[in-house]
């Protein structure tokens, strides 16, 4: 049996664990003691569900009688409306009843657009984020954000709607392509800058080792990611102050995905762009630097 | 934040196989999709800026730095 590591959201009532660890989709335990009910429903992508759907099921099974399956196209340019639309229509048709409990497998666009269908079904039925890309993983699965995308801005669409649990296989690391593995590395190196230096110095002494997929590096630097994620999010649920600082290389990022068409660049690509276009030239660091200065605190 | 910290963050980006130069989509492109941003506010832009490395603030920015900015650091 693996080990499981946890890190606990701490949110009151609406508090949960991020189990993580390698094989956890086949790991009994890390699928215990989730919400009963006579229905699940899986929402994953034509891309994962091939490598992963039947072992979910699986683990699935001794919990719910019966469960069913909505899987969508993969990428950015379907978080939309249509696909949410595809998940209430499953829904509707199975007649699932507001116990059932909603599970995400795959990266960032499920886990956000299933959350919202579970946020938005019968006003609100239990979801768990099962998140298979790196980025899902270490930033988009944790803290209860979800949302589909509008034509005219990312995330535009969607509410604060907390899972009961997020399960991190870390397996699925290794079969995602080397430029998603980058995409979700920027998350990551997010979190030194913003909050926890030391945790820069870890990465830039591991990045080949994160690159390389070396299991206990991409372990610590889900776990660590995590971590700081929970520590802000336990702080500010809803955005009013703190929580804003996660969105460092956001600004110029969704403005970078929105304007080329969602899904031209991955997320990640357009955060890490973002997080140095802002400093990019010396006469703007002036101005940054009188902006600092004199601006009011936000 | 200083030149020194920009430039570490620059190659770590690279090296991790990110881009660290933007699309040429043109100074009102990105204004434009800048001000629907969830964090504007009354239309006034925002960005979360490192202060100093290992804590952030959020500050809005004059439309002419925002531009000046993406003329930086396009690609031509």
């Amino acid at each position: 049996m693996t080990h499981i590591e946890y890190v606990h959201i701490d949110l009151g009532d609406r508090s949960y664990a991020i189990a993580i660890g390698a094989g956890l989709l086949d790991n009994a335990s890390a699928w215990q003691g989730l919400p009963k009910a006579g229905a699940a429903l899986i929402v994953t992508n034509d891309t994962i569900a091939p490598l992963y759907l039947a072992r979910l099921q699986h683990s699935l099974a001794p919990h719910y009688p019966v469960i069913h399956v909505c899987s969508l196209p993969d990428g950015e340019s379907y978080k939309t409306w249509d696909s949410l639309n595809a998940i209430f229509d499953v829904l509707l048709v199975k007649a699932c009843d507001r116990k059932t409990v909603l599970f995400a497998l795959g990266g960032g666009v499920i886990g956000d657009i299933t959350g919202f269908a579970a946020a938005c079904y019968m006003r609100g039925v239990p979801f768990v984020q099962v998140p298979t890309t790196l980025l899902a993983q270490v930033d988009s699965s944790v803290g209860g954000k979800t949302a589909i995308n509008h034509p005219i801005g990312k995330n535009m669409i969607g509410a604060f709607y907390q899972p009961e649990r997020v399960v991190c296989d870390l397996a699925t690391l290794q079969t995602l392509p080397p430029r998603e593995l980058s995409a979700g590395l920027a998350e990551v190196i997010k979190y030194g800058p913003i909050a926890d230096m030391a945790f820069l110095d870890w990465i830039e002494q591991h990045l080949d080792d994160l690159l390389a997929r070396d299991p206990q590096a991409l372990a610590y630097a889900v776990k660590r990611s995590c971590e700081i994620k929970a520590w802000v999010v336990g702080q500010d649920e809803r955005e009013s102050g703190i929580r804003a600082i996660l969105n460092f290389g956001h600004t110029f990022g969704h403005a970078i995905e929105a304007g080329l068409g969602f899904g031209v660049w991955l997320h990640g690509e357009a955060v890490g762009c973002g997080m140095v276009m802002v400093y990019i030239c010396r006469s703007v660091w002036v101005w940054w630097t009188r902006l600092l200065c004199s601006a009011s605190p936000s | 934040m200083d030149a020194a910290f920009v430039q570490r963050l620059t190659q770590l980006i690279a090296k991790a196989g990110l881009p660290v130069v933007g699309p040429d989509l043109g100074a009102d492109v990105y204004l434009h999709h800048m001000r629907v941003d969830k964090k504007a506010e009354a239309g006034d832009i925002r960005f979360v800026l490192i202060d100093p490395p290992g804590s952030a603030i959020v500050r809005g920015a004059p439309d002419t730095l925002v531009a000046e900015v993406v003329q930086a650091c396009c690609r031509a």
